[in-house]
């Protein structure tokens, strides 16, 4: 209303902390709840989203209409009664089931809250003549990384490195030094999480017996004063806070290449903002986030440097500052400062300008060097725990790199596109940068290229034991500026296909990582939690139709031969028809679970992971257990003792087939075994297997079957005191067509 | 008007993709009764939904979102209750969104093209255990679709007259009744709708006559004392009444209630006709000349549709001629609209599937507070005027449209709090167990120092039709610390009942009583809801419990199954 002054969002705010805190002591929710924490914090996460929406009302930002925002506080009211009465409904089972259902409901009134306020702010991004992007950009992803930090770190308890990180920074906390030794011994890591934790393998040990971390201390520096008065929720706010940061940082340097479009530039904020992998980890603790936000720093001020022509001692500093940083996060991102440095310059021009290059260049190295030598001096080993040889490894063939880097990208478990399958559209983003706008491409390309040339090759190409693209979040934000121009104009058919669907995959995938954050880790065995979640519920494999770089299949290159062609012409070709190219869209990505459930059990089966959760069987375990170092290096497989077996669901295609079985034979302590295959409970033949440790194929041919029931692998024992324990790796079947003999007698 | 087509191909295209999508993961699950359940849930989403698309505007940003949901939904929450209720809720929430942002568009009431989806996307709500049978039986037939457009005929009438206004709230007070639209309600809808319809020349007024004669016809081949009901309401309900009119109504009723047989108590009687108060608080409280020239008749007709018509739909005449005389705006309109929304939100969830309660209209009532008694009409009408009161107060300070709608949900809200029961301190049956002859006796020794005032026992019988209602089949004991033990028996037909209770051939076994479900689930394979059913006990006051026993009688037939589903206690 004209002359109406909004409420002063320092005023809201606190009446939404007054409400917090009453809350904290009034709910009827014990401390096990995982909805408590949630609803304390909600009280202050409204009262910021009305701020915000004041803020962008009185900005000339469209208010959401009365009856819509009536609707949405129902809405909560509704979730909230539902929190509190949930017990006395008498759903039986698993109960995380229905509270993952009730966190979905919150998710999708946060995502309505947000993508109105997004819409009211679009006008701040049109308002020329600004120098950086208002500070509400920062406040937005802020508010909802804290909105959905309560549920999600309470699903999922620090894991990776960051219970690692959380240790340091107690140490540095409580102790004022790095030796972490009493903190092991006691027990320090359960005031983060339920575990006593211990120390990773090849720790550093000091000359005294000190036990030191093999990750730097920068970070955990940071975190330690928030962490002393909060705990590991001061420290993950403090993550929080950067990773909304680093949103911000991306507008600034659009800003600085005048990639600036409004609703380009506002869809590609809400795609990296709220979308995987960085809503992911905007509540953990992981070294890339403030490693992406230096890199992005960097390079606006590089940029401006550029554009403005201004190459003083204060703009040098701006610039040198975040490079040199870098190193001291992790020693790896040295690549990413020393590209920056080369890109500083290239457009610094000048030779006074050039000679602050060189000092910066050579303070770069002097960091480096200082890193490497306190390594060596405190911990014997100037990379702390990798060696030579490992650097070695990366002499590596092309292949190597391509699947490590496809990997980043496709793999279902770890890639970007599988967590948010909107990213696909770099693809045509890229090939539009290098017609309109070369330099984005080039100077992003030029930062980050060498850094994934790094980390591609590596067996760990995708991060150990982390959420997705962990290695390309440094990538993510130039991802975004690509995006920019792309997405402003959407007209066309083909684009409206692409979107819908995209967005509509998204925007799933995207609620179910937040409700179940423990999906969005996976080992590295070639498939992912959902897929496996898929297998059981079909009793099919539906993981070999997904691109896997750590067990690499058919699908690992089909994937981007198809979708990268597929992507570009649909962007480009068809110019008409936005509208059912919409609906189209929508369409496709509401069947493609169908699709899935379909080509997995439609199309016979021919390649088996015996290790797959689909397959039964009635003993044994999985091989190699599941939190060995360093997975991939392991054929993964199943163990199988005598009298056991595993239970194989097929599609058969044909009526005779050919059967390969890959097994490591048992030693010849355990003595020999008998592999006896069946077709439900028919007996169709039985295969010898030696005592001597190998692995081995063992061929079956021409075995009749009748289309009824699994495919069965028992072990027997050959012998009364042989105890054989076979490792089964995988199974090949050969289909052909022809009728079945009436089944004979075992040979 | 708006100028985007309704049920557009688009529209169609994204429900039939939900739907396809839903029916290939039911091909596709290996667990049979999943894929049953599964099955079932693809056909409702895609009946609601495809209502919820002739009722949306291309975009339509909830149809979408509700499509995405339920495929979503389907796929990766595991078949049960919980994806049931999900399903339910996430359908009643996009019939309600679609209706919802449709009226936002101005609309004035004159379309049918509104009316035949929303009675019909409400019909397969309230209705939705009756997807499960053969869609072409002429029963289900005439069920999920000539009712409800008759249904739509009547309210699209009554809005061309009346105003959008008063046909939706007639629509929501007959929707929670039953639930649904039944013969009942759609035949009093009908007698009122053509009643009020406006006569222009002496052959509408002959046909609407001879319409009214033929429905009085078939609402006595119904029930015989449902057309006197029909009748009387349309006295009063169309034109300015004198006093001979009053007359003709208070003659007409009394009459009827002597010459025609009760099939409630008095007492009974009385208080169903306070439900009407409690369905349209408004009317009473509004003051216009309209509600004090028609409440007196409403409450003698309802008075006498209780006494004398065994149908709750019988009511929906009366509260139809009442609804009439709510004025179009005002305080009390916006909290009357709030108020019916909400028991017509509630009533809907709690009538489908896996609800599928039999008194959900209770059941909503009882989840604000209201429990029965004159006491809770009183309370009602007392939380009107006092929200309106505090409304018009905040109004008068600073005008705010939404004001009072805002002060009643959040009136609602407050109300749901205080019933929410305490915290369950036990579940004593993670999984559901079987007692039989063989294993007759369950018992669970509890927390020391836990103190108990109530048990709640979740449970459904097998092969139990031989036996009477009434007949105990299982004794819950409760050991206290103080030595004393509370019994309790579990009854056929009253704390628990047969599983297969739907079931055509138990159900029409003479004598055979089931206590209102709990749950419902599809059994895979099988073309009928399956039930469990809650019996709650009270102690007489709290104790710290120790021992709590559960023993199947050893006098009951071996094949007579019991089936504890869940074993909770409340403090």
């Amino acid at each position: 209303m004209i002359g109406e002054r909004a409420p002063s969002p320092v005023g809201v705010l606190a009446v939404g902390l007054v409400v917090s805190a009453v809350a904290r002591f009034a709910l009827p929710l014990g401390p096990e709840d995982p909805f408590r924490s949630t609803l304390i914090a909600l009280p202050l996460i409204v009262a910021a989203f009305v701020a915000l929406g004041n803020w962008a009302k009185a900005r000339g930002g469209r208010s959401t209409p009365p009856r819509t925002a009536l609707l949405e506080w129902t809405s909560l009211a509704f979730f909230l009664l539902l929190v509190l009465a949930r017990k006395s409904l008498g759903f039986l089972g698993d109960p995380t089931v229905f509270d993952g259902v009730i966190a979905a409901g919150f998710i999708l009134l946060l995502g309505h809250r947000t993508a109105r306020i997004l819409m009211a702010l679009r006008p701040a991004l049109e308002q020329g003549g600004q120098k950086k992007p208002s500070i509400v950009f920062f406040y937005l992803p802020f508010v909802v990384y804290l909105a959905i930090l309560p549920w999600s770190s309470f699903r999922h308890a620090p894991d990776g490195d960051e219970p690692h990180y959380l240790l340091l920074t107690h140490s540095l906390a409580y102790d004022l030094e790095t030796d972490l030794a009493n903190n092991y011994v006691q027990g320090d890591s359960l005031a983060f999480m339920g575990r006593n934790l211990e120390a990773q393998l090849g720790d550093p040990v000091g000359p005294n017996g000190e036990q030191y971390s093999r990750h730097n201390v920068l970070l955990p520096l940071v975190l330690a004063p928030a962490y002393r008065l909060a705990g590991l929720a001061g420290a993950l706010v403090v993550m929080v806070a950067l990773t909304a940061a680093l949103v911000w940082a991306t507008l600034y340097l659009a800003m600085a290449y005048r990639l600036w479009d409004p609703v380009g530039t506002l869809s590609a904020y809400a795609i990296l903002a709220f979308t995987a992998p960085l809503l992911l980890y905007s509540y953990q603790v992981w070294v890339e986030v403030p490693a992406a936000l230096l890199t992005v720093i960097a390079l606006a001020h590089i940029r401006q440097m550029a554009d403005e022509e201004a190459r003083g001692w204060t703009t040098w500093a701006r610039i040198g500052l975040p490079i040199l940083v870098l190193p001291l996060l992790k020693i790896r991102f040295v690549l990413l400062a020393g590209s920056l440095v080369a890109l500083a310059s290239w457009y610094a021009g000048g030779r006074r300008a050039r000679r602050r290059t060189a000092m910066l260049l050579a303070s770069l190295g002097a960091v480096t060097i200082s890193i490497l030598l306190f390594n060596r001096i405190f911990f014997q080993n100037p990379l702390k725990y990798h060696d030579i040889d490992g650097l070695r490894a990366y002499v590596q063939s092309p292949v190597i790199y391509l699947q490590g880097f496809l990997g980043l990208f496709y793999d279902c478990a770890f890639g970007l596109f599988a967590y948010a399958p909107i990213w696909l559209l770099v693809v045509p983003a890229a090939l539009l940068l290098m017609r309109r706008h070369t330099r984005v491409l080039i100077d992003s390309l030029f930062v980050v290229v060498p850094y994934l040339l790094l980390v591609a090759p590596r067996g760990e190409w995708f991060g150990g034991w982390s959420p997705p693209f962990r290695y390309g979040i440094v990538a993510l934000p130039f991802l975004a500026l690509w995006l920019i121009p792309l997405l402003s104009d959407r007209s066309r058919g083909g684009r409206r296909f692409l979107i819908a669907g995209l967005a509509a995959a998204t925007v799933a995938l995207t609620i179910v990582w937040i409700v179940e954050p423990g999906w969005t880790y996976n080992l590295a065995h070639g498939r992912s939690h959902l897929l496996d979640f898929l297998s059981s519920a079909l009793k099919a494999d539906t993981a070999r139709l997904f691109p896997s770089s750590t067990r690499p299949r058919l699908a690992t290159w089909i994937w981007p031969l198809l979708t990268v062609p597929a992507v570009f012409l649909l962007w480009w070709a068809p110019k008409r028809g936005a509208r059912t190219g919409a609906v189209l869209g929508l369409c496709s990505a509401l069947l493609v679970p169908a699709l899935i459930a379909f080509g997995a059990q439609q199309r016979h089966t021919s390649v088996v992971e015996l290790e797959d959760p689909w397959i039964k069987p009635t003993g044994g375990e999985v091989y190699p257990e599941l939190w060995v170092v360093y997975r991939p290096r392991y054929r993964g497989g199943w163990t199988l003792p005598a009298e056991e077996s595993v239970s194989i669901p097929v599609v058969p295609g044909g009526g005779r087939l050919d059967l390969i079985v890959e097994l490591q034979e048992p030693t010849a302590l355990m003595g020999p075994a008998v592999l006896e295959i069946r077709a439900g409970d028919q007996n169709l033949t039985r295969r010898p297997i030696q005592a001597e440790g190998r692995w081995r194929r063992i061929l079956v041919a021409d075995l009749p079957w009748d289309g009824d029931g699994p495919l069965v692998l028992t072990i027997r024992r050959s012998s009364r005191v042989a105890e054989p324990l076979v490792l089964l790796d995988r199974a090949w079947l050969e289909w052909r067509e022809g009728a079945s003999p009436s089944p004979t007698t075992i040979p | 008007m708006n100028s985007h087509a309704r049920f557009s191909p688009a529209s169609v295209a994204v429900v039939l993709a939900a739907g396809a999508s839903l029916l290939l993961l039911a091909a596709a699950q290996a667990d049979p009764q999943a894929a049953a359940e599964t099955r079932y849930l693809a056909f409702w989403s895609t009946a609601v939904l495809l209502c919820a698309a002739g009722l949306s505007r291309q975009p339509s940003f909830e149809l979408a979102g509700g499509a995405l949901l339920l495929v979503l939904g389907g796929w990766v929450v595991p078949a049960g209750p919980v994806r049931a209720a999900t399903f339910g809720l996430l359908l009643t929430a996009s019939l309600g969104l679609a209706i919802f942002r449709r009226l936002a568009d101005h609309y004035d009431g004159t379309d049918s093209g509104f009316w035949v989806p929303a009675a019909l996307g409400a019909q397969l709500l309230a209705r939705s255990d009756q997807l499960l049978a053969n869609p072409m039986e002429p029963k289900t037939l005439f069920g999920l679709v000539v009712l409800p457009l008759a249904a739509a005929w009547s309210l699209g009438l009554v809005g061309r007259n009346r105003g959008v206004g008063a046909a939706l709230l007639i629509a929501g007070v007959s929707l929670v009744l039953v639930p649904g639209w039944s013969v009942a309600v759609v035949l009093s809808l009908l007698g009122v709708a053509l009643r009020v319809a406006s006569p222009s020349g002496a052959a509408r007024s002959w046909i609407r006559f001879v319409a009214l004669v033929l429905l009085v016809i078939v609402a006595g081949f119904w029930h015989p004392s449902l057309p006197v009901v029909v009748l009387l309401t349309t006295l009063f309900v169309a034109s300015p009444q004198d006093w001979k009119g009053n007359a003709a109504v208070v003659l007409g009723t009394v009459l009827a209630l002597v010459l025609l047989p009760g099939v409630r108590s008095w007492e009974e009687s009385l208080l169903a006709a306070g439900l009407i108060l409690v369905l349209l608080p408004a009317a009473p409280l509004v003051g216009s000349d309209d509600s004090r020239r028609v409440m007196p008749a409403a409450l003698l007709v309802a008075f006498l549709a209780a006494r004398t018509v065994p149908l709750p739909g019988a009511l929906a005449a009366p509260l139809a001629a009442l609804a009439l005389c709510i004025p179009r705006q005002g305080t009390y309109v916006t909290l009357q609209r709030i108020w019916t929304g909400a028991l017509v939100t509630g009533a809907l969830l709690l009538a489908a599937y896996p609800w599928l309660r039999t008194g959900p209209l209770t059941d909503t009532l009882r989840l604000f507070g209201v429990g029965g008694g004159w006491s809770s009409v009183l309370g009602v009408l007392i939380g009107f005027l006092v929200i309106a009161w505090l409304a018009e107060m905040a109004q008068a300070l600073k005008r705010r449209a939404l004001l009072p709608a805002a002060l009643a949900l959040g009136a609602l809200a407050v109300a749901t709090l205080l019933q929410l029961p305490s915290s369950s301190a036990y579940s004593l049956a993670g999984t559901p167990f079987v007692m039989t002859s063989e294993q007759h006796e369950v018992v669970r020794d509890l927390e020391p120092e836990l103190p108990v005032g109530s048990v709640v026992i979740d449970s459904y019988l097998e092969n139990s039709t031989s036996l009477a209602t009434g007949t105990p089949v299982a004794e819950v004991t409760l050991d206290t610390e103080d030595g004393n033990h509370q019994r309790w028996l579990l009854r056929v037909g009253i704390e628990s009942g047969e599983w297969a209770a739907r079931r055509e051939d138990v159900a029409s076994l003479e004598g055979f009583q089931a206590p209102p479900p709990w749950l419902t689930w599809l059994p895979g394979g099988s073309e009928i809801f399956a039930q469990r059913y809650r019996a709650r006990w009270n102690l007489p006051e709290p104790a710290t419990a120790t021992r709590i026993t559960i023993a199947r009688r050893p006098e009951l037939p071996p094949e007579v199954g019991i089936a504890i589903f869940r074993l909770e206690i409340w403090q």
